[in-house]
């Protein structure tokens, strides 16, 4: 019985996890302290996050950039891993629909990302 | 056809459900895989932020204010813990997916985890300093 | 005074058991025993039926592989004194088929070692007269870690993915593809990245890794497997803007599958 090996279509979902990996890799924990932890308890200026400051920055080239990144790559990189951690579980059926729910719902925070952006 | 004569009758072995639950490589692999939840709650808290800044400073200031309720500071600490499990793990395995050549030697993987990490601290700072200016 | 220790002993006769059961016994300990020095005592001397794998007893042959409490370890490299006074239990490798005792039917493994062309591809035969091919150093290190594997199995024992699934071609399949492909004397690359470009091929790892942590001769096959993705995801890229020459040139040719 010979086997058929077809090319799979991985890699486009697996680089996706790996620039998201990275990036949180380096991103994530600094941006979830300053974010999360320092400014709402108030341990630094109340200027840091201010309506103005956050705004010029996201109508700034550059600022949608890091935006998007930010917010779309985690999700590319931590779906990728639910996908995956899924059938570890032991899921076998129902992988095609999980599938596209999961990179489906990744796909449509980017593009939601995207809109917001560019309305800014 | 059937071989009558064979007493053959391999014992065949499936995984249990539980084999992550079995060894401890097998744990830290779950644990690993688990960071993903705070990372795509963090990307999807990013993501109402953005929405609030569109919708305006009364609305966005609010989004500020629900993220000094305790959960969302909760959810912050333990997921920057689960974060700097991340980048250990991920630092520790990404090396391993490449095969770097310096002269007539490969780059042990060790050095390049140990690069990611200098790097790791020169961002961090960085991000830190343009952050909080 | 001699000492002692309990060994218990995964069983199953196809022709008694239903299942698999556990036997004890006790065997002399003495500090330089191993697990395989255990078993051979206990088939000497205390159960004759006893029936394992083994053949070099210095971890090359790769014949002794077993659960040693619930880790695949190699039986002649694990030693009695690094558990003693503790009790030991020997099982059949995990994620195979248990033929008889601790005996797996490991025939998957082998077949996909054989798959993935695990022999020097030329695209013209060299004569005689040419001499013999030159590798430098740095050639011989690209690929020198993944040619130690001595087949033992360990990886497979080890692997969650082959054990959910075991169309995975598996660590040390992979790692053999990465040996040949690496090998600057090979030309067989493209024969063979249909194999680790597929989902039973590098795409099923999830890089748990507790393939390499069991390798009894560091071969890292993580690493192989790993590497295999970066290098398969290149090549996805190049055959989707059609720069894949190789490839095409092997499949006109027949050499792919």
């Amino acid at each position: 019985m010979k086997n058929q090996y077809v090319r799979s279509n991985e890699p486009i979902v697996w680089s996706l996890f790996g620039a998201g990996g990275m990036l949180a890799a380096f991103l994530l924990p600094v941006l979830m302290l300053v974010t999360g932890i320092l400014v709402p308890m108030g341990l630094v200026g109340d200027d840091v996050f201010s309506y103005q400051r956050v705004l010029t920055f996201a109508q700034s080239w550059l600022g949608k950039l890091i935006l998007i990144a930010t917010i779309s790559l985690p999700v590319w990189h931590g779906i990728h891993r639910f996908y995956h951690g899924l059938r570890d579980f032991g899921q076998k059926k129902g992988r095609k629909l999980t599938f596209y729910f999961c990179y489906g719902f990744a796909a449509a925070i980017t593009f939601c990302t995207a809109v917001l952006l560019l309305l800014l | 056809m059937s071989n009558y004569l064979s007493k053959r009758k391999p014992y065949q072995q499936p995984l249990p459900n539980n084999w992550w639950l079995k060894n401890s490589a097998y744990r830290q692999y779950m644990a690993r895989s688990a960071t993903c939840f705070f990372v795509i709650l963090y990307a999807l808290n990013l993501f109402w932020a953005l929405t609030a800044l569109i919708a305006g400073e009364e609305v966005f200031n609010a989004w500020l204010v629900n993220q000094q309720a305790p959960f969302y500071v909760v959810f912050h600490v333990i997921g920057l813990i689960a974060m700097l499990y991340h980048s250990q793990t991920w630092f520790m395995l990404a090396p391993k997916t490449i095969y770097v050549q310096l002269g007539k030697v490969k780059v042990p993987d060790k050095k390049i985890e140990v690069i990611m990490w200098l790097v790791w601290c020169v961002v961090t700072l960085v991000v830190f300093v343009v952050l909080l200016r | 005074m001699s000492e002692t220790m309990i060994i218990e002993v995964q069983r199953y006769r196809p022709e008694l058991d239903e299942k698999p059961f556990l036997q004890t016994f006790e065997v002399p300990y003495t500090h330089e025993m191993s697990i395989l020095d255990a078993l051979l005592y206990i088939k000497d001397s205390l159960d004759t039926t006893l029936s394992f794998r083994w053949s070099c007893q210095m971890a090359i042959c790769g014949s002794c592989g077993f659960m040693i409490n619930k880790v695949p370890k190699l039986g002649c490299k694990t030693f009695l004194r690094d558990y003693f006074p503790e009790k030991i239990t020997v099982a059949a490798l995990a994620n195979f088929p248990i033929e008889r005792d601790l005996i797996s039917d490991i025939s998957d493994f082998i077949n996909k070692l054989e798959e993935v062309k695990p022999y020097i591809i030329r695209d013209n035969a060299g004569k005689l007269e040419d001499g013999e091919y030159i590798q430098t150093p740095a050639e011989l290190q690209r690929y020198k870690q993944f040619s130690m594997c001595i087949n033992c199995g360990l990886c497979y024992a080890a692997c969650p993915q082959y054990g959910l699934d075991n169309k995975f071609l598996g660590p040390a399949a992979l790692a053999l593809i990465q040996r040949y492909n690496q090998d600057n004397r090979d030309q067989g690359s493209a024969q063979r990245y249909p194999l680790l470009n597929s989902e039973q091929g590098v795409w099923a790892c999830t890089f748990v890794g507790y393939c390499s942590d069991v390798c009894p001769k560091s071969v890292d096959p993580a690493a192989a497997v790993n590497q295999g993705k970066s290098l398969s995801a290149t090549d996805y890229v190049i055959s989707k803007v059609s720069l894949d020459k190789e490839y095409k040139k092997a499949k006109a040719k027949g050499d792919v599958s």
